[in-house]
């Protein structure tokens, strides 16, 4: 997936949601996720594994999307994709810029079902 | 039309303001290139066109160079600005000369409009993302020799 890619191959907008912390007067942070804009999508599935995470069995599924470039996209961001009314939620691993002309990113995200 | 920038930012998914400017230069191209290519006007624009001498026709109706027309004036031998009359026929639109002119004359025409046919005005954003979408890149060239289809076009008498 890198090259030029036809703007028309975007299909799928997902939001972009970045995290805020708040530091309370213990120390303790607290985190929200807050939507900075949209990003036009291609979604390719990577590969799906079955692991056990503290609350049992759960599907952990890497993704490989391809974006259009977005400035406050970043590899701590994370992809809400509305999918049918589903709230599907894609954690961002790594965010690449390939040739630096701030045209499209390539996305690996992980998206972890219970 | 003036450019709707959200509308091409849409049409262009993406989900920022950076390259507006850029967008706007390409809209500004598109609009240009088909009014030099067709003498379509995206925009309202005035621009003149030189009648070397009576149309030729028993209406003396002259087919104007630029569409869609809302006005074309001339300024007659009293220093006095005249109207003529716009004829559609066939959906292009002539202007109607009166009678006993002295020629050669230049009139002044007013084309354009604010309000777009959606036909065209989505091969106006498709071909300003396309436009946009090969700025500085010599590696996506723009379809059947663009350069050479520019520098045939201008200074040849039109636009």
């Amino acid at each position: 997936m890198a090259g030029h890619v036809p703007t028309g191959m975007l299909r799928i907008p997902m939001e972009v949601q970045n995290p805020v912390r708040t530091v309370d007067l213990y120390g303790q942070a607290s985190e929200a996720w807050v939507t900075v804009g949209v990003v036009h999508c291609h979604v390719e599935q990577a590969n799906t594994t079955e692991v056990i995470d503290d609350r049992g069995v759960a599907v952990r599924t890497d993704w490989r999307i391809l974006a259009s470039w977005h400035p406050e996209l970043t590899a701590r961001s994370r992809l809400i994709w509305t999918d049918y009314g589903t709230a599907r939620t894609f954690a961002i691993r790594s965010a690449t810029d390939r040739d630096q002309r701030r045209r499209r990113f390539e996305i690996e995200a992980t998206e972890v079902m219970p | 039309m003036a450019i709707d920038i959200a509308k091409v930012r849409s049409w262009s998914r993406k989900g920022h303001q950076l390259d507006d400017p850029a967008l706007q230069i390409a809209w500004e191209a598109a609009q240009r290139e088909l009014e030099m290519r067709t003498g379509w006007c995206a925009d309202p624009v005035t621009r003149t066109q030189y009648v070397a001498a009576e149309p030729d026709n028993v209406e003396r109706l002259l087919r104007l160079e630029r569409q869609p027309a809302t006005a074309a004036t001339y300024v007659d031998s009293a220093s006095v600005t005249q109207s003529l009359t716009l004829v559609t026929i066939n959906g292009i639109q002539y202007a109607k000369f009166p009678d006993a002119l002295t020629y050669p004359l230049t009139i002044t025409v007013s084309a354009g409009s604010n309000t777009l046919n959606p036909l065209l005005e989505m091969a106006l954003l498709q071909r300003t993302i396309q436009l946009e979408a090969s700025r500085g890149d010599d590696t996506q060239t723009l379809p059947g020799a663009y350069w050479d289809r520019i520098c045939s076009m201008i200074g040849k008498g039109i636009g």
